[in-house]
């Protein structure tokens, strides 16, 4: 996993969950559901198990202005724009994507097995014919399955002929069922692999088979006739039959066969002459000599891996010689609509072949963005924090807004789990300049005094309640972790059972509160007099992947090593905070039992010690 | 419709009131075009229907003949924080022993989150409509297939996260046996569900299931620990030198039983199978070359064997978890006569583990077997034609019987099922010719074209169902605590 990574929570998974909260109570009125509301929002779990569905990085999120909210993919509404093929960026009228199976029908077909887009190339020197579809990066080709094509175009069409004659042993000629045209040939057991000369009726396509089921299904349905309700008696019999507990609804039913009435009696005992018949070919369970066979000769190299047949549609082949190129699946270009008020925020330009936007509301433009580089030297990965070492990041924070904003980060000291990190932020409350145009700056008007300002208030102390650095748009502040000693540092029993540390419990994950404040100009809408300032603010969740917990002393001593890092901290520590970092020898059970104090001890010195730092 | 509709189960934390602020000037007119509700395309009027089960989602449109997309729950990217790697399991619902594992929810409710279930549901079925079925929010017709004995809490939250994220007006509920027995162009079946964590047999009859399903827990997830077991023992023996076993990922796992696991054939009496020593090479990190006799062994444990845990007395069969024949033939001895009749004839099985090469011509092979060995008399009682049945089930009332008799003269039964004709090759010694009374149907297997197309017939037909869930009210009844379910769940 790559580190450090910064997510933020969009808060519908709150509003849109209808879960009556347990010990609570079941109807609510909207007041007491908005306290609520303000309750939850004092703490977010990083780690709890619905969390990773509300994370986004800040790239996903688009912003209502009407709402002023951010808005995550589950919370917006789809509409397509249009359809085109990804491979030709052909645009498809949406009356012809169905029975198309939502594949292009131009020359476009990827892999069956490795997905790539396949080219037509010639099998001759001379680039005469035959051809064959050649996968540039597998090197794959059509030819491996027998199917090679007179032109280098109208693929398509050829290949559809070639699929209905082509005679490798398993595949037997579809009908053209025109809304199944996009799965020619794949048969109901592909895997059966039979001569075709020795076999009396090669088994049905699946094609043929749902074809067979929907005639005869028709012709039932034209005999029996309807009921007063204009639907067939049979019919609505069959479909009434939910559950696995023989359950009619509208009526008292009986749970099984024998717990009541018994099979419903004014369905059964009526109109005798409206039951359906049994289709006249069904099909009986075969044994699969062959393709046993077929499989010990093949091995696993022979058949095709999950994601291929899958890929190839239902049911897919066992063996690699069956696949099919298939068509490339068309894309679709969509607008986006606030779920909650309908406004639209994102719209594409209706031709495929450009990407801009008409409208784009993404986030970013709305919200600050954080992001987080580290303080400490080099010399410590990301992913082995020392435990209870302090590890010094910076947090930068940019404003897109033009008004200047005041931040409030908010974090808990310990963050969420059974072996939780310290967190301090040294100064969480701060103010951000706005994002000026850049030339206002360069020419010393408007905004920039502002931001002239900030850039003189960063004087990369590290002392608490200052600022690190600043500059015109963004604020950077230090936040300090120090990460648990995990139990399975000091313990040698494996079988540790529940006390034993998770991959969860590795990750460093804090959880950050960010609120924002900020006075903006507001044109009145009627357009007579002044513009108005108006008061704003709003507050969310981020989550930042600071790392992963490494070993105890492990060779890579953290602190000491490094110039200009903050070596005054370990000073402060004291001869026993040295101890800690080096001597491989500790008794760890006495750390264990009380990495509170230490941890403690960790944020006294660095509070006293960085003020002596001062880089260049 | 849609602005009303959103606005009663959606709410919004409240915010400062609504003004633009000054950035992207000049939008605001174009944002407020028209509702969706005027753009209705060409293919709204088809149902979708998704099947549902623990490890898979079909998604596709009705009235074709095969699901658009098959989407398995074991993908990452349905667990995952969205825009990294996560390469821990960490925070998904999966045992990290790699007992388990991959699957949307599990039949132990205490180890299952709901609202994970709701949010997972929520990325299937958002990457079938965009990636598959190009789909947008508009208004559909929904039919779910969900299989037997399927948690209510669990059917709940699916169904909840189709209404709450996808907009559905209202969702049309079908049962997978009973689907599956349409989709074999029969009406009275005995459907196997070789399932992920149980198997079962229902009952099908008339279209409706009879009886309480019987089940087992010889299913895919134990078949993936038999499989587990034979590659784990047959590195340490390659390679005994290293002590440390490879980790073999669930996801690989599962991928090598879908291409390798095959099924011996049923032999009489039980002979030593043909050595098949052609060895088949496995890829990394197992490395190894087993028999392709071995690849058989799992299948054989997992759903044959009288027991399925390590014991003294290895022929003493599990009480709880039968054999896949006994399963069946327990479930036939269930119903009554007319019942058992039709369906004894027309087994059809399904599900994941049924895909295993020549499983179901086994399982169809060993219950005629069982049959013809033990007829339908339980140990101890007289023959159970004519005699009082014993207290499960208890025999339907008289007025049914009839009815069921009545429509067995109208049947169709196959011509060669009258004569009680037996496939060649299964063993009939003279003991049970008396078991077998005249016009007895032969035991027999059916090809069904599963769950999925059996709704698309139904949605084909225009069929209207009468277990249908409207949005709002189903909303309604979970907030206030219910299940959204009809009476009777
Ligand atoms: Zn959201
Ligand atoms: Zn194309
Ligand atoms: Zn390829
Ligand atoms: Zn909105």
């Amino acid at each position: 996993m790559v580190f450090p990574t910064i997510h933020i929570s969009c808060p519908c998974a709150d509003s849109i969950s209808i879960t009556p909260k347990p010990a609570k109570k079941k109807s609510r009125s909207h007041k007491a559901a908005e306290e609520e509301e303000s309750e939850e929002e004092e703490r977010f779990d990083p780690r709890s198990a619905r969390s990773n569905f509300s994370l986004f990085p800040l790239e996903s999120l688009l912003y209502c202005e009407d709402c002023n909210q951010i808005r995550c993919p589950r919370c917006v509404h789809d509409e397509i724009v249009c359809y085109f093929c990804p491979s030709c960026l052909f645009e498809v009228p949406s009356s012809a994507i169905k029975s198309d199976g939502n594949r292009c029908t131009r020359n476009c077909f990827s892999c069956p097995i490795c997905f790539a887009s396949l080219v037509v190339a010639s099998t001759r020197d001379d680039q005469s014919g035959p051809y064959v579809l050649l996968c540039p990066h597998c090197h794959w080709s059509s030819s491996e399955i027998g199917i090679e094509f007179e032109k280098p175009t109208s693929i398509t069409t050829q290949l559809a002929q070639k699929l209905k004659t082509v005679s490798t042993p398993s595949v037997t000629p579809a009908p053209s069922a025109p809304s199944d045209s996009y799965f020619p040939t794949i048969s109901i057991t592909p895997t059966i692999s039979l001569p075709p000369n020795d076999a009396p009726r090669a088994p049905p396509t699946t094609a043929e088979m749902y074809q067979r089921l929907k005639v005869h299904y028709a012709s039932q349905r034209a005999s029996t006739g309807t009921d007063e309700f204009g639907s067939s008696n049979a019919l609505s019999r069959l479909i009434g039959l939910y559950s696995s507990t023989s359950l009619t609804v509208g009526g008292p039913k009986p749970r099984s066969f024998s717990g009541g009435s018994g099979i419903s009696k004014p369905l059964i005992g009526r109109d005798r002459k409206s039951e359906w018949s049994e289709m006249d070919h069904t099909l009986e369970i075969q044994n699969e000599d062959t393709t046993i066979a077929q499989l010990r000769k093949q091995g696993f190299a022979g058949t095709t891996s999950t994601a291929q047949r899958l890929n190839q549609g239902v049911p897919g082949p066992l063996f690699t010689q069956d696949v099919r190129p298939l068509a490339v699946l068309l894309r679709t270009k969509r607008s986006k609509r606030c779920r909650a008020c309908r406004h639209i925020l994102v719209k594409p330009e209706s031709k495929v072949t450009t990407t801009r936007f008409r409208i784009k509301l993404v986030a970013m433009n709305y919200i600050p963005s954080l992001s987080i580089s580290r303080l400490d030297p080099g010399s410590v990965s990301y992913n082995s924090l020392t435990p209870l070492t302090t590890h010094q990041f910076l947090l930068t924070v940019t404003n897109p807004l033009f008004d200047a904003i005041n931040v409030t980060l908010a974090t808990p000291q310990r963050t969420p789990g059974r072996f939780g990190t310290t967190v301090t932020i040294l100064c969480p409350d701060f103010e951000v300049g706005a994002n000026s145009d850049i030339w206002d700056e360069a020419l010393g008007t408007g905004d920039a005094a502002t931001g002239g300002k900030n850039t003189r208030k960063g004087k990369k102390t590290g002392n608490t309640g200052t600022v690190w650095d600043a500059g015109r748009n963004w604020t950077t502040v230090v936040i300090e972790i120090v990460p648990p000693l995990l139990p399975s540092e000091y313990t040698t029993d494996e079988a540790g059972g529940k006390d034993s540390p998770t991959e969860d419990d590795y990750l460093v994950q804090v959880p950050v509160s960010v609120r924002v404040e900020y006075e903006t100009d507001v044109e009145r809408e009627d357009g007579l007099g002044k513009e108005v300032k108006e008061r704003r603010e709003h507050t969310y969740w981020s989550v930042l992947g600071l790392g992963r917990i490494g070993k105890f002393g492990a060779p890579t001593t953290p602190l000491a090593v490094g110039t200009g890092g903050p070596v005054d901290v370990l000073g402060a520590l004291g001869p026993s905070g040295v101890g800690l970092g080096r001597s491989s020898t500790y008794n760890v059970a006495k750390v264990g039992s009380s990495p509170p104090i230490v941890a403690g001890m960790v944020g006294m010195g660095v509070a006293g010690g960085l003020g002596k730092r001062n880089l260049k | 419709m849609a602005t009303t509709t959103s606005g009663n189960s959606y709410r919004l934390p409240p915010r400062t009131s609504s003004l633009n602020p000054p950035l992207s000037p000049g939008i605001t007119p174009a944002r407020q075009a028209q509702l969706s509700s005027s753009s209705y395309s060409h293919h709204t009027e088809d149902p979708l229907i998704f099947e549902i089960g623990s490890r898979l989602l079909r998604a596709g449109f009705a009235g074709e003949s095969a699901p658009r997309c098959v989407l398995e729950w074991s993908n990452e990217v349905f667990w995952c924080r969205e825009g990294i790697v996560w390469t821990g399991g960490a925070s998904t619902t999966r045992d990290e022993d790699g007992r388990g594992g991959g699957e949307l929810w599990r039949g132990d409710l205490r180890s299952v989150e709901l609202g994970v279930v709701e949010d997972v549901v929520e990325r299937g079925v958002r990457m079938a409509y965009n990636k598959y079925l190009l789909l947008d929010s508009k208004l559909k017709r929904v039919m779910i297939v969900t299989p037997p004995l399927l948690p209510t809490a669990v059917l709940t939250s699916l169904l909840k996260s189709l209404f709450v994220h996808f907009q559905m007006p209202g969702i049309m509920l079908l049962s997978a046996p009973t689907m599956a027995t349409l989709s074999a162009g029969t009406r009275s079946a005995l459907v196997l569900d070789l399932g992920w964590e149980e198997s079962t047999a229902t009952a099908i009859y008339e279209l409706r299931p009879v009886g309480q399903p019987h089940r087992t827990r010889r299913a895919g997830r134990l078949l993936r620990d038999f499989w587990r077991d034979l590659l784990l023992t047959s590195t340490t023996t390659s390679s005994s030198s290293t002590p440390k076993k490879p980790k073999i990922p669930n996801t690989q796992l599962d991928d090598i039983i879908s291409r390798l696991a095959w099924c011996r054939k049923h032999t009489h009496p039980p002979t030593p199978t043909a050595d098949d020593s052609t060895p088949i090479a496995l890829p990394h990190p197992i490395s190894t070359r087993l028999p392709f006799s071995a690849l058989a062994d799992p299948t054989e444990k997992c759903f044959f064997a009288p027991t399925t845990v390590p014991s003294s007395s290895p022929d003493y069969p599990d009480d709880d978890d039968l054999a896949l024949p006994r399963l069946v033939y327990e479930a036939l001895r269930g119903v009554p006569v007319d019942v058992r009749a039709a369906c004894m004839q027309r087994i059809i099985i399904v599900g994941g583990a049924s895909q295993v090469v020549g499983l179901k011509r086994r399982i169809i092979d060993e219950v005629r077997l069982l049959v013809e060995r033990e007829g339908w008399h339980r140990p101890g009682g007289r023959r159970r034609s004519g005699a009082p049945q014993p207290p499960t089930p208890p025999p339907p009332p008289p007025e049914e019987e009839q009815g069921g008799q009545e429509k067995e003269v109208s049947y169709e039964w196959r011509q060669e099922d009258r004569g009680g004709a037996l496939s060649p090759g299964s063993p009939r010694g003279g003991l049970e010719k008396g078991l077998r009374p005249a016009g007895t149907p032969r035991v027999r297997g059916l090809e069904s074209m599963g769950a999925w197309v059996g709704a698309s017939l139904v949605a084909g037909m225009k069929g209207r169902g009468t277990v249908e869930l409207e949005r709002e009210k189903f909303l309604q009844a979970v907030a206030g605590g219910g299940t959204g379910l009809p009476v009777g769940y």
